[in-house]
């Protein structure tokens, strides 16, 4: 009576062991761990380039999914969302393109050589107090397969990895550590 | 006396049957919903409708809508695409003797139909369709006929589409 009440003990003691990470830290379903910094997205811009709309749009869209995928982010918002506003711990994304050349999916697949099409975009991300964390320009390509909105795809995984870098910029802001002792000031910052 | 009761019965049916029509008034369109409408997934086939000011798409899994007046830019715009798609447009370019080469030359036309809306909480939200030729157009001018704003007036929409095609083949 008494071993089996010993393995009951030990069995208890695993499985409360087992529980302990999973209480700890919850990471996101792609490994990361959240912070409790948000990023709003403008819509990408068309600055002085001629674009086809439907690109603007799958760009925006793209990036969207990319950087919730990505989970570096708390809180991902679109443009003009109003719960954003209440958030000052918080980076904007602006994108403009700065250059476009759309290729053709049949040439490509011909000649497998011509036809790639290409995006270039400038990203400039900022606090909300308007302080430039992080600007770069990011390129979208596609050259072999694909249809030519490939490109915006490929441009938004670039992006999502650039606005890592402008989270890791931000974190070492002023800005940053003033929003983050209001939210939660027992918290010791980086 | 008996035939002007007969008019004034004709008469009452005809304008019943036209405030109807009216009502009923929808311009619809099979499509697939490349990207960003609701929760959608991409590239889902279904069928696009606008009846009474609401845009909506319905696939075998979703029915997702919005208003009309929500809608800040409508764009279409012709293009077109690979007539055999998907893994099976991929692996045919293996195709032995250049069959392959010869198979991505097969090409359907096809229209863009662009949309920018605000959901109820403000967010920007963008969504394109592709659907058979000559189908976007209609969608666009029920639209704007339902406060839906476009950036690009419906006259530029072909000038704008042909432009960037003559751009694409001198690019070539």
């Amino acid at each position: 009576m008494m071993r089996q009440n010993l393995l009951f003990a030990l069995l208890v003691t695993i499985a409360g062991f087992s529980a302990v990470p999973q209480l700890v830290a919850q990471p996101h379903p792609a490994g990361r761990v959240k912070t409790s910094t948000s990023i709003e997205v403008k819509m990408i811009k068309a600055g002085e380039v001629s674009v086809p709309a439907e690109f603007q749009v799958a760009l925006y869209e793209n990036l969207l999914q990319e950087i919730e995928t990505k989970g570096g982010f708390q809180a991902v918002y679109r443009d003009g969302d109003r719960s954003a506003k209440n958030n000052s711990n918080l980076v904007l994304m602006d994108a403009t393109i700065t250059g476009f050349q759309e290729g053709s999916e049949m040439a490509r697949q011909v000649t497998t050589v011509k036809g790639a099409t290409k995006i270039v975009v400038h990203c400039q991300f900022t606090d909300t107090k308007g302080t430039i964390l992080l600007q770069r320009d990011v390129e979208g390509k596609v050259r072999f397969f694909g249809d030519n909105l490939k490109a915006t795809q490929d441009f938004a995984k670039k992006a999502a990895g650039v606005a890592d870098d402008a989270l890791s910029a931000y974190r070492t802001n002023p800005e940053y550590r003033s929003a983050a002792q209001q939210q939660s000031p027992s918290v010791a910052l980086p | 006396m008996r035939n002007k009761g007969a008019l004034l019965l004709l008469s009452i049916l005809i304008s019943g049957a036209a405030i109807a029509s009216d009502e009923a008034a929808s311009t619809s369109s099979q499509a697939e919903q490349v990207i960003g409408f609701g929760d959608i997934k991409r590239n889902t086939k279904g069928f696009l409708e606008l009846k009474d000011g609401i845009l909506s798409f319905t696939s075998d899994k979703h029915n997702f809508g919005v208003s009309a007046d929500s809608i800040e830019d409508v764009v279409t715009r012709n293009d077109t695409q690979r007539a055999i798609r998907g893994t099976a447009g991929t692996l045919s370019q293996l195709a032995p003797y250049g069959a392959g080469r010869a198979l991505s030359l097969l090409r359907e036309q096809i229209d863009t139909l662009t949309i920018e809306y605000r959901d109820l909480n403000g967010a920007l939200h963008g969504a394109i369709f592709t659907m058979p030729v000559g189908n976007a157009e209609p969608f666009k001018k029920e639209l704007l006929a339902h406060r839906a704003q476009t950036t690009v007036p419906l006259k530029q929409d072909s000038t704008e589409s042909n432009r960037i095609s003559e751009a694409k083949e001198s690019q070539q």
